[in-house]
């Protein structure tokens, strides 16, 4: 049965890569004419989890629930609050940025805010190398024009600027700069949210086969289930700076537990005019990070709350098979799809009599 | 192929069932240019569709395609360096483009409105939600102040905005994006308008958001019988609101088909496209993702022929000079691909005789 614990191991094993133990980060909220702190924004609380070498590890969850947040900690963009980060087993506080910087890199959402409009691209992906003081300016070339080819832009390109590529091009440009060093690591920050669909495709074949070819480790940050259904080999599902619920791929996408997974995923719309399906909505919006709630965080959205979601956290809790649950009443939804119905049914009618006191008839 | 002036004749652009339809907007062979410093961007480009009372049409296409164009179009909201150059938006028995100033703004945001793609451009950030709403209903009602009120508070009830006697206070930046989203759309409905245009309503939002704002449109519109004209790049939103659903790509509607039909069988290869590359729950997961190769040509070069001959995996060589013409097939719908035989006109036949010389001569 479920067994109270942690989703990171406290043993750093050797198959894992990175290891993320009790990440907390909190921002401090300035106001008032002196802009002093008057509270503090809790992006991440007490994430743990680990990434093993060659996985890709998703994190998913709506805007403003820590995605990047945590993305950006693990790399130390960010020093983290409390909690520790260890790669390949030792702790990332300890070691120079620069030998960081050759382990873990990052690939942007934003193709067009994230390159420097006055550099070439060339300038843009050799960077990296320059800092480093990797090679002779020759072999610099050779590497750049070398990796532009795997990531396929055209390395004739190497003197043009970034205006003069499309989101898609651009994409690839980031996912070069971020390749040059062969990192083993690689942090994909929403890598396909901001292109056209069309596009979105192309660059997740490559994502894929780079993985394949130099053996990468990827952290992959999305909203987009289907993304990260295809994408990912394990998932976790962050709410309001939390991990709720984590799991193989497959395993979560047919026995999701958590109810805000749950709802996450019934709100994706299906591409399928013929399956007419009544879905569960969940009413309201992401309370303030500055302010969760007590209890459960999600306990102002949750159609099965309880007393106790009000009063007490429930811890995340293993329900075997590398699936953890952070909810007093996950027993109830669990496993092999019984308690769904019964879930639907309950929810939807809360839903209905939501919709219904808001609305005038 | 038949062409006067260079303008391209309207043939059978519209599915035979919505062509017979009754219905409330039509528009047809839209063209909508932006001049600009090194030429002419053809955003919209002999465009036709229509939306039969009560139900929703779809536009889809990748950014660029000239969706917002043609809604903007539609509502008469375009500005220089833009022009609507050609074609007629039949709005019931008027053509919008011949109404005065003054007779459009009577429509727009009356029997007409639209929600637009961002919505901080569209809220007034120095009015408060009450006084946005207000000024609508002023325009367009003669109501007294406290009417307009009570009507207000409706209206933001409607959208599912709790304690909406305290948001009417509420100024845009103090609203989340999804409440943002409710206070346009409670805009655009004040005055129960027949038709609304609603650019990308939920791109912007996240998932559990845009099920509520889609669940909220599909409430209104069963409620009210209005008809709803949807631009998103979503096939799964296309897939759960709209009647019809038409294609654009490079400023032209590319296919055009009931929901149903076209989701079953999609004909044009960029249809086929779109369709096959976005993962979806159902994608198996150890394939490779299938691709559109290449990205949406740039709008200053689009070459002759086909406007989608340098991505097609099926371009022949008659794609490469001949601009296909949008066609109805023997179902009914229509589409702008070679593939498909071309017919004259009001008949269904034999294929034209110079089409057939064309693609004998190249191939
Ligand atoms: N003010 C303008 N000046 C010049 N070109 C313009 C202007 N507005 C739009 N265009 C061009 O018209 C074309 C169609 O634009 P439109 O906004 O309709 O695209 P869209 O299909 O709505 O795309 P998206 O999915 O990104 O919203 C684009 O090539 C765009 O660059
Ligand atoms: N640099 C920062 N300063 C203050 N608050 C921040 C900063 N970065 C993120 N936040 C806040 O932390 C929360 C989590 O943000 P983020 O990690 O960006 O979420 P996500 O990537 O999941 O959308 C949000 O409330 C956000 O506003
Ligand atoms: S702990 Fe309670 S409030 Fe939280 S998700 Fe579970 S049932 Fe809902
Ligand atoms: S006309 Fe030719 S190039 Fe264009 S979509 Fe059809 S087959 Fe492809
Ligand atoms: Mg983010
Ligand atoms: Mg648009």
């Amino acid at each position: 049965m479920a067994t109270e614990a942690s989703a990171s191991g406290n043993g750093v094993s050797d198959d894992v890569l990175v290891s993320v133990q009790n990440l907390t980060k909190h921002f401090p909220v300035r106001g008032g004419i002196l802009l002093r702190t008057i509270g503090h924004v809790h992006a991440a609380d007490e994430v743990s989890f680990d990434i093993k070498r060659g996985e890709t590890f998703g994190l998913v969850g709506e805007s403003g629930c820590g995605k990047t947040t945590v993305g950006r900690t693990i790399l130390r963009i960010y020093p983290p609050t409390s909690g520790e980060i260890y790669f390949g087993g030792e702790d990332v506080s300890k070691l120079d940025r620069k030998v960081l910087a050759r382990n873990m890199q990052i690939i942007f959402q934003d193709p067009y805010g994230s390159l420097d409009p006055r550099i070439t691209v060339g300038g843009i992906i050799g960077e990296g190398l320059e800092v480093h003081g990797i090679g002779t300016p020759e072999e610099r070339n050779d590497q750049i024009r070398e990796i532009m080819d795997i990531v396929g832009i055209s390395s004739h390109y190497a003197q043009r600027y970034p205006h003069e590529f499309s989101g898609g091009q651009r994409q690839r440009i980031g996912i070069a700069r971020a390749l040059v060093l062969r990192p083993q690591f690689l942090v994909c920050d929403e890598p396909v949210s901001a292109l056209d669909v069309s596009i979105q495709s192309q660059i997740l074949n490559l994502l894929r086969d780079l993985q394949g070819e130099f053996g990468l480790t990827y952290l992959f940050i999305a909203h987009n289930l289907a993304v990260v259904r295809y994408v990912c080999d394990r998932v976790a599902v962050m709410y309001l700076g939390k991990i709720v619920e984590q799991a193989d791929t497959p395993e979560l996408f047919s026995n999701a537990i958590h109810p805000y997974t749950r709802a996450l995923m019934d709100a994706i719309p299906v591409p399928d005019p013929s399956e007419q399906r009544e879905r569960l909505i969940i009413p309201g919006e992401l309370p303030s990070p500055t302010n969760p709630p007590q209890g459960c965080r999600f306990n102002t959205r949750c159609a099965v709350a309880q007393d106790v979601c009000f009063n007490e956290e429930p811890p995340l809790r293993d329900f075997g098979d590398g699936h953890f649950v952070a909810c007093h009443v996950a027993e109830d939804f669990d496993r092999r799809g019984t308690a769904l119905p019964q879930l639907s049914g309950e929810m939807h009618e809360a839903i209905t009599d939501a919709v219904r006191s808001s609305s005038t008839e | 192929m038949s062409e006067v002036n260079g303008v391209p004749e309207p043939g059978l652009q519209l599915p035979e069932r919505v062509e017979k339809g009754d219905l409330l907007l039509s528009v047809q062979n839209l063209r909508t240019h932006f001049r600009v410093r090194d030429g002419i961007v053809r955003a919209v480009d002999g465009v036709s569709y229509a939306i039969e009372r009560g139900k929703t049409l779809g536009l889809v296409g990748e950014s660029g395609c000239g969706k917002s164009v043609s809604a903007l179009s539609v509502m008469r909201l375009i500005r220089a360096p833009g022009d609507i150059v050609g074609g007629e938006v039949m709005w019931q028995d008027r053509n919008l483009r011949d109404l005065s100033d003054r007779e459009m703004r009577r429509v727009r945001g009356d029997e007409i409105s639209m929600i637009f793609q961002e919505p901080m451009t569209a809220l007034n950030p120095v009015f408060n939600t009450g006084n946005q709403i207000g000024e609508v209903l002023r325009e367009h009602r003669d109501f007294t102040r406290k009417q307009r009120y009570e009507r207000t508070i409706e209206v933001l009830r409607l959208v599912g905005i709790p304690q909406p006697e305290q948001r009417v206070k509420a100024y845009p930046h103090e609203l989340s994006g999804g409440m943002r989203q409710r206070v346009m759309i409670a805009m655009a409905l004040a005055c129960e308008p027949q038709l609304l245009l609603a650019d990308e309503p939920t791109t912007a939002l996240d998932v559990t958001i845009q099920a509520q704002i889609l669940e909220l449109i599909r409430e209104i519109r069963a409620r009210t019988g209005m008809a709803l004209l949807l631009i998103t790049h979503d096939l799964g939103v296309i897939a759960e609101m709209a009647d019809d659903v038409a294609v654009m790509y490079t400023g032209e509607v590319v296919e055009y088909a009931d929901v149903k039909s076209l989701f079953a069988a999609p004909k044009h290869p960029y249809t086929r496209g779109l369709m096959t590359s976005i993962p979806s729950l159902m994608t198996d997961r150890t394939e490779r993702l299938s691709t559109i190769r290449g990205s949406v040509p740039h709008m200053m070069r689009l070459p002759e022929g086909c406007l989608f001959q340098s991505r097609c995996p099926e371009a022949m060589n008659i794609c490469r000079d001949n601009r296909p013409q949008l066609q109805r097939l023997d179902d009914g719908r229509t589409v702008r691909c070679h593939l498909y035989p071309q017919r004259p006109s009001g008949h269904d036949g034999e294929p034209l005789p110079q089409a057939r010389a064309t693609a004998g001569a190249v191939n």
